[in-house]
């Protein structure tokens, strides 16, 4: 107890001691805003988050160019990590985006990450250790620690936890964590995915609310990252979306198919009439993923008029329901299918290889 | 015994029990479910409110199965035209993966079967039959789930109607169904689907002296949880420990072959009751209300295709797609609500935990299976048609996670398509799998054909079960059910990344204390005599995402059992006992709990 009471003080006295730099000490292991950090010009110290683990808070920074605009939040850590008592400090900076998700971190060289054993960190530990902390849902989140240990294993290695052995995990969900956890470094793998989760993130987005501004909203759907683009289209409202509907098409070609239905649920029906937006929408069609391709179909009645003839020419990615819906949205109105279109359609269902001619043949009849 | 699914016109069946005659027509229609010896093909009636009927299926996982078989006696011989209702279930640029042919009279007919993409009547060929009776086999030639509904033999070369009304039509002509079943039974209780949540309340309703029917559509109790899905229950037991330990499993992985001792268990423990009146095999396809009661459940031999009415001043529905309330006019839900709606949302997961525009994607359903490690080599066909699902993806065992929804597929109406997809995914990543070295003695032990659904329709109570009574931890004084298991809900994984499979789902878990469901959440809101219990009880989509695990819909189950002896002790509807009889009944409830095992 008076051991770890030490070093607690010490630990306490080291944080301490950080205080008061200007920006980061040591080049990120692994980053992956690697052009934000290649312009950090100031830190700025904006507050604290706490460890339940450690019962230590540690300091926040966020790190900015040399005109202040936000690039990457900061915290330059040493926590103990401590099993039965035996306490080992571990030293790392880490990293995260503006949104409060980890991008990487950094060591210092001579104080290296150790395993239970006292084995170093070797690289391919180093590359695990960010595979994980990139893992927002890890199986880490919703286990205890003491869930991590299987009971019915004997005793046989010498670090134990509460004394039972470290790394070994039960059966059910043996395979996830071995496949997500470096072995030998159990607790230290738990306790730092539970600080770059924990309080910290919160923190970051009240401050991200703080400066969130139109500048910073422009900034953040013209981005790179997918990730700030979504936060960015979160926020916008009708007239935005209007204003910006190039960015807006281009982020669905580009994006994962979350964000693309994130957009094609929201987008106000105005924005569907746009000629050349909805024409630019409907031709990614035959690219885009089964889900997006869904709700382009379910919009066809707010979409310019041209799209039915657009999409006549990509019938054959579509699946069974997919089809149907567009032929009941053709049937619905005499006059939507076109002498274009009904050559387009009799042309598919020649095909010998599209799976639901029939059901066109069946249409067109 | 034969089976009444075998129809004659004109032609004379003498193997059946009951026998509508039409001289009329000149066909023969034999439901293949009916057939007297199944050989390894296996009844499917997963599907019958889609496609039409139970079917016959191969689902030899590679091997091509046994033959089925039956025997009709003709009145007249000549050269009969023979159909099979059948389908290519993967079509593409590849050989259909389930054919099979027809033998009558251990003579082969022309044709392969199991080629067009759709339900349909594929010619088999014809035969010269010159004797009184007629030996017909069902021969699989692939082992990968060739499905057979139906044979058709005729003197005419005219093919049976295709289309779903005309088809349907036209089978209850050829079977000469009266309007109503002729035998009708009479309970105090009518439960529709024996998983967990309908068994617990078949106990619980039994205990209490009700005479109680549970009609389910499988051999064997247990829905997800039986022997056949293989899902483990999980959830606490609330009051209800006593109850839910006969019929819930232990904490085997998912797919484990030691769901097999549980549904012993389950199965000896539901049938000690001699008041539980057990109709397995039997599957429900009618409800119907007068006045906001349902008057009657009609149900039908999943195999024979006799029927039966059932009646009863209370019903449940525990059918998990709420199919008696979606039938007599109930209320239901369906799909995800915007995440304003009921106030759900947790920022850290946004959309994929509730959206802002509500839509349909629901939850998606899973197949199990497992693979064991032979003595020997085993070679495993090549699935050009499974690969096309699977495509990089290896496995040699699957999970809870192998999971498929997708936003244009319902997962009632388009269950077989989701089913399928699933298989397509399983042999495809087995098959992956065995192409690397080290894997050559793996080998499938058990591949499920049963789809397990986690979700569908919602039926909609006097009580919306929502993720803000987790949340604001309400307790309710009808609180009948308590949970304090994570709130656990589903994602694809390739909404986030596109090259991941489509049949792997994620799971985010909202970790919660001890949260309650109201007795109000469990029966209908319009249905005045409907009870519900299981995944289609009356909550939002993320409300479903806690209590849809199985200890937890057994406690359903259990607190509508004993609700039911109340409401038959007064001569009242599920209301009432929330009205008038609360007292008494949450004192029934909170006795379980002291009740010794």
């Amino acid at each position: 107890m008076g051991k770890s009471l030490g070093f607690l003080l010490a630990l306490s006295l080291g944080v301490i001691g950080f205080y008061g730099m200007t920006t980061p000490m040591n080049k990120p292991l692994f980053m992956r805003m690697e052009k934000e950090w290649q312009q950090v010009a100031k830190q700025q110290e904006i507050g604290e988050f706490y460890n339940p683990d450690s019962s230590l808070s540690h300091s926040l920074s966020l790190l900015t160019n040399e005109h202040e605009e936000p690039l990457l939040f900061y915290a330059d850590i040493l926590t103990p990590v401590c099993i039965d008592g035996t306490c080992k400090p571990v030293y790392i900076e880490l990293y995260w985006n503006l949104l409060g998700q980890y991008v990487g971190y950094a060591i210092d060289k001579t104080k290296p990450l150790t395993k239970f054993d006292h084995d170093h960190f070797i690289a391919a530990d180093y590359e695990k250790l960010h595979e994980l902390l990139l893992d927002n849902n890890s199986i880490l989140s919703r286990r205890k620690l003491e869930d991590l240990f299987d009971v019915n294993v004997k005793p046989g290695k010498k670090v134990t936890y509460k004394g039972v052995e470290v790394d070994a995990v039960t059966g059910a969900t043996r395979k996830e964590i071995k496949e997500s956890v470096i072995e030998g470094a159990l607790y230290s793998c738990y306790t730092l995915w539970h600080l770059v989760y924990g309080q910290v993130t919160g923190k970051i987005e009240g401050y991200l609310q703080s400066i969130y501004s139109a500048e910073l909203a422009a900034d953040f759907l013209y981005s790179d990252y997918p990730e700030y683009q979504f936060y960015a289209l979160k926020q916008m409202s009708s007239t935005d979306y209007q204003s910006h509907l190039s960015q807006v098409l281009h982020i669905i070609e580009s994006s994962a198919p979350l964000i693309r239905n994130y957009i094609l649920k929201k987008l106000p029906k105005d924005s569907w009439r746009e000629g050349d937006f909805s024409q630019g929408l409907y031709a990614l069609f035959s690219t885009i993923d089964l889900n997006s391709k869904t709700l382009l179909l379910q919009n066809l009645p707010n979409a310019h008029p041209t799209a039915a003839t657009l999409l006549s020419q990509q019938v054959m990615v579509m699946t069974k329901n997919q089809l149907k819906m567009y032929l009941a949205y053709l049937e619905e109105d005499a006059d939507r299918l076109t002498p274009t279109i009904r050559d387009n359609l009799a042309e598919t269902a020649k095909s010998e290889t599209y799976t639901f001619t029939y059901l066109i043949s069946a249409f067109l009849e | 015994m034969k089976k009444i699914g075998l129809t004659i016109l004109s032609v004379i069946s003498l193997l059946l029990t009951y026998v509508p005659i039409s001289t009329a027509q000149e066909g023969i229609l034999i439901e293949a479910e009916s057939f007297p010896e199944k050989g390894g093909w296996l009844v499917d009636p997963q599907f019958v409110e889609q496609m039409g009927s139970p079917y016959l299926m191969a689902h030899g996982m590679g091997q091509a199965v046994a033959r089925a078989a039956t025997e009709v006696t003709l009145a007249q011989k000549g050269t009969y035209h023979v159909w099979a209702r059948t389908k290519n279930w993967a079509p593409g640029d590849w050989a259909p993966p389930g054919q099979f042919k027809i033998e009558v009279n251990e003579k082969a007919l022309a044709n392969t079967l199991g080629l067009k993409p759709y339900w349909n009547w594929e010619y088999a060929g014809e035969i010269d039959i010159q004797s009184s009776k007629a030996a017909i086999e069902l021969v699989d030639l692939t082992g990968f789930n060739g499905r057979c509904d139906a044979v058709y033999l005729s003197l005419s070369n005219q093919a049976p109607p295709s289309k779903a009304k005309a088809l349907a039509k036209w089978r209850k002509e050829m079977l000469q169904e009266p309007p109503a079943p002729a035998i009708t039974k009479t309970y105090d209780l009518v439960i529709t689907g024996g998983g967990i949540a309908g068994c617990a309340a078949a106990i619980a309703a039994a205990e209490e002296g009700l005479q109680v029917a549970l009609i389910h559509d499988r051999p064997l109790l247990g829905g997800n949880a039986s022997s056949e899905i293989r899902v483990h229950t999980l959830g606490i037991y609330g009051k209800f420990e006593r109850i839910l330990k006969k019929i819930d499993t232990e904490h085997y992985p998912n797919g484990s072959s030691k769901a097999k001792l549980d549904q012993q268990k389950r199965d000896e423990n539901v049938k000690s009751y001699k008041n539980i009146h057990l109709f397995l095999n039997w599957r429900a396809y009618d409800a119907v209300a007068k006045d906001d009661l349902i008057q009657y459940v009609d149900a039908r031999q999943t195999a024979t295709g006799e029927r039966m009415r059932f009646k009863s001043p209370l019903y449940v529905d525990a059918t998990g797609d709420g199919w008696i309330g979606y039938w007599a006019g109930a209320e239901y839900s369906y799909g995800r609500e915007s995440v304003y709606k009921y106030g759900e949302a947790w920022d850290k997961w946004g959309e994929l935990w509730s959206p802002e525009e509500p839509d349909n994607f629901v939850m998606g359903s899973s197949i199990l299976w497992q693979t064991e490690v032979g003595e020997t080599a085993f070679d495993f066909p090549e699935v050009p048609w499974a690969v096309a699902v699977a495509k990089e993806h290896e496995a040699v065992a699957g999970e809870w996670y192998w999971e498929f929804s997708r936003n244009d597929l319902h997962q009632i109406e388009d269950g077989e398509e989701i089913r399928d997809h699933m298989l397509r995914a399983i042999f495809g990543s087995f098959s992956n799998a065995k192409q690397q070295a080290g894997n050559e003695k793996y080998r499938l032990q058990w591949v499920s054909y049963l789809l397990g659904k986690r979700e569908s329709r919602r039926l909609v109570g006097d009580y919306i079960f929502t993720f803000k009574d987790v949340v604001d931890k309400m307790e309710f004084s009808d609180s009948v059910v308590v949970e304090k298991r994570a709130i656990d809900v589903h994602y694809q994984r390739n909404l986030q990344d596109e090259k991941l499979p489509d049949f792997l789902s994620e799971a985010l878990f909202y970790k919660t204390g001890r949260y309650y469901i109201p007795y109000r959440s469990l029966y209908s809101r319009n249905i005045n005599n409907l009870f519900m219990a299981g995944r289609n009880f009356s909550c939002s989509h993320i409300g479903l995402g806690g209590p849809r695990v199985m200890r937890t819909t057994g406690q359903m189950g259990a607190a509508v059992g004993f609700a039911a002896a109340l409401c038959k002790k007064y001569e009242v509807n599920p209301r009432a006992i929330y009205q008038k009889y609360l007292k008494e009944y949450m004192n029934l409830i909170d006795r379980q709990q002291w009740v010794n095992p």
